[in-house]
Parts: C-alpha cells; sequence; structure tokens
C-alpha cells in the first residue's frame, strides 16, 4: 500500500496545474495550448479509468462469457490476464460476427458490441454520450 | 498532380509551382504551392466571432467548390499512370465504388493489433447496403472543416488533396458532414457551420440527383475509415514511428467514430 495522496489525487494535481498555470501562458501559441488541453484531456481519462477500468473489464468479460458459452473463473485472475482474455474472447466475437455476417442492430452481437462501447466512452470520453 | 488538375479546372485552391520527385533533395519527395491567407483551423473555422459572416456563405461557396471537383473525370487525365493510381481498385466500366472502398477498409482491418467487433458489424451492414455510384469523378478524400482556409472576407483555398481519387461524388458530401468534423458544433451537421438540408440544398443546385441514402452509406463508411485511423495513427506513436501527444491520444477516440457509425445505422431504419 503506497502512502498518502492516492493516484488519482496525484493525477488531479497536475491536471490542475496545466490548466491553471500552463494554459494561460500558452494563450499566443494555438498549436502548444491545443495540446496542453489534450494532456490535461489524457489524465482525465487516465484518473477515470483507474476509477472504473477494472469494474467495466469485469462486466465486459462477464457479458462475453455468457455470450460465448466460457467456463473460466476470470474473477481470480490479475488485471492484465483479464485484458488479454478480453482480447481474445473480442477476437472470438469479431469472429463469430464475421461469419454470421451480423448487422442487425436488434441483435445479440449488435447490443453486447454497443455496451462495451458505452464503457468504453464512459471512460474516454462521457461528454460523447451527453444526449443519447 | 492532383491539385494542378484541380487548379486548372478553376477549383479554388492554392496554384502548384514545383513538383519535386527526387527524394535525395529532403529526404522525400515534394511539392511547393502558392501561399495563400486565411487559417483552416477546425475550431476557429466554426466558433470564431470574427467569422460570423463569411461562416453563412460557407454552403454557398464549398458547393460550389466541390461541384468543380465533381465535374472532372478520369477521360480528362491525360496521364494514364495517374488516371489508375486515382482509380486504385476500382473499374471504370463496372463502377464498383463502394465494392472497392470496402475490400480497401477491409485490408485495414484484418492489420490492425486488436479486435474490434464494432467494425465487423459496421463492414457488415456497408456490404449489404452498398449503393450504385452513377459516374466516376474526382474526390477531394478529404473534404472536411480544417481543410479549407478562410479569412474574415472569402474562402481562400481548399487544401490537402493527398486522399483525392476518382470515386463517388457522396463520398465527399459524406464526409464534410462526419460529426468529428462540426468541432462541437454538433447540430451543424454539415462541418459545423451550417444544418445539413443547407447544404445539400446548395449542391443541388449543380447536382439534383443528390442522394440521401448513398450520403448515409459513405458517412458510416467515413466514419469507419476514421475509427481505422484513429487506431493506426496511435499505433504509430506506441511503435515509436512518428511519436506525439496528439497521436498518442487518438486511439482513445476509435471508440467515438465506431458508436457514430453504429447510430447512423441504428437510425437508418
Amino acid at each position: 500500500m503506497q502512502d498518502r495522496p492516492s493516484a488519482n489525487i496525484l493525477l488531479e494535481a497536475i491536471a490542475d496545474f496545466l490548466i491553471k498555470e500552463i494554459l494561460p501562458i500558452t494563450k499566443d501559441n494555438d498549436l502548444l495550448s491545443y495540446k496542453t488541453l489534450v494532456s490535461w484531456n489524457m489524465l482525465e481519462i487516465i484518473s477515470r479509468e483507474l476509477k472504473y477500468g477494472e469494474k467495466f473489464l469485469t462486466a465486459e468479460l462477464e457479458r462475453l462469457s455468457s455470450y460465448l458459452n466460457k467456463e473460466d473463473n476470470f474473477l481470480t485472475k490479475t488485471y492484465q490476464e483479464k485484458l488479454e482474455l478480453a482480447k481474445l474472447w473480442n477476437k472470438e466475437l469479431s469472429e463469430k460476427i464475421r461469419e454470421k455476417k451480423i448487422f442487425n442492430p436488434h441483435s445479440v452481437e449488435w447490443n453486447l458490441v454497443k455496451l462495451t462501447l458505452r464503457e468504453k466512452l464512459e471512460i474516454a470520453n462521457p461528454k460523447f454520450l451527453q444526449g443519447e | 498532380m492532383v491539385c494542378e488538375l484541380a487548379y486548372n479546372h478553376g477549383v479554388k485552391t492554392p496554384k502548384p509551382i514545383l513538383l519535386e520527385t527526387n527524394s535525395s533533395i529532403i529526404g522525400n519527395p515534394f511539392y511547393l504551392m502558392e501561399k495563400i491567407s486565411g487559417k483552416a483551423n477546425g475550431r476557429y473555422v466554426v466558433k470564431s466571432p470574427e467569422l460570423a459572416k463569411i461562416r453563412k456563405q460557407l454552403p454557398k461557396i464549398l458547393a460550389y467548390e466541390l461541384s468543380k471537383i465533381h465535374s472532372i473525370q478520369p477521360k480528362e487525365l491525360k496521364d494514364e499512370r495517374l488516371q489508375q493510381k486515382l482509380l486504385g481498385n476500382t473499374n471504370l466500366e463496372k463502377k464498383n465504388v463502394a465494392e472497392s472502398a470496402i475490400k480497401n477498409v477491409k485490408i485495414q482491418i484484418e492489420k490492425l493489433p486488436e479486435p474490434h467487433p464494432a467494425m465487423e458489424l459496421i463492414i457488415n451492414w456497408l456490404e449489404a447496403n452498398q449503393p450504385e455510384t452513377d459516374e466516376i469523378v474526382l474526390v477531394h478524400g478529404d473534404f472536411r472543416t480544417g481543410n479549407f482556409m478562410v479569412t474574415p472576407e472569402e474562402l481562400t483555398g481548399i487544401i490537402d488533396w493527398e486522399f483525392a481519387h476518382f470515386g463517388d461524388r457522396h463520398e465527399d458530401i459524406a464526409w464534410l458532414c462526419v460529426r468529428d468534423w462540426r468541432f462541437g458544433k454538433l447540430k451543424l451537421e454539415a462541418g459545423g457551420f451550417a444544418t445539413r438540408q443547407e447544404f445539400y440544398e446548395e449542391y443541388k443546385k449543380y447536382f439534383p440527383q443528390l442522394d440521401e441514402k448513398k450520403v448515409l452509406f459513405w458517412e458510416v463508411m467515413g466514419n469507419l475509415r476514421w475509427a481505422i485511423g484513429s487506431v493506426e495513427q496511435a499505433e504509430r506513436h506506441i511503435l515509436g514511428l512518428d511519436r506525439g501527444i496528439e497521436l498518442a491520444s487518438i486511439g482513445r477516440r476509435t471508440c467515438e467514430m465506431e458508436w457514430e457509425a453504429m447510430r447512423l445505422v441504428e437510425n437508418a431504419r
């Protein structure tokens, strides 16, 4: 266990520094100003991933496991092992979609994929989903 | 050179001055164009108060420019090698533009480092909904906000011709409407400066047969292409081919384009 502050609080401190102290001095340089905003945005992504990443990954594995009839007990696996498994099962899902030529928005596969995309967006850019 | 072809057809684009194919001079082939005034930055174009007046005229001006680009046909190219390069896999007789585009994105998807089930669903929809191309014309290939220069008084030039090819005119119309090129002005679906219908009406003055179903196909295709492009750009950073904070961040935006393509398909029912 690491000492305080938590990784999230450290990230917030960097994000605050970029927005409050760096961004104002880049206002005459469009590119630098843009890159500062991109950097700030990436810190926000990391912060959300630290909060929700594992929860979403587990939910994705549960859906894939049910759809692909898998019996692996992934709950005891490490985060890295879960990522590898998600990659493997998404490959199987992709192959099934390709073989069966699925594109019906009412299909199980369509909804499965959309749920995962929604969770990716919740971390990558939650504003994107506003109004959906 | 494609931009020279466009320039000679009266398209407002910087005058090409020199094409140097010898790689030994600066390490790569290069070309020089006339310097023009204005800015192309997408956020500036859709949001700057100083552009309020010209923004209102953009649907009319851009529809006119696009119609001039789309008036250029393969037969006008004397250089057969360039003609073939601009046609790619598309056969002039078969006019199989959609089929050829699908084939190309499938090859790209195969090369991606991770599986993307969303792309598989989208490609299946595209395959089942291929439109016919009535006429093969020159397509700019990256006709969007961010790729034309404006001043508060005028549009000074269309730029970035590297994706130009012979294809279907609806491809350019759709690409202009792709969500990402609205730079936050989401309700102004044509490039963040006009509604879709405003732009369509202006373009229809030159081509009344504009087909919204074909635009839909090419808009879904556009989002898929940009989703693939975002993965590829992030890979350049990951593999160390071209490092940069923008390239690194773009990979996490892939899901936005996948979501948008699926949303378009859902709304098309």
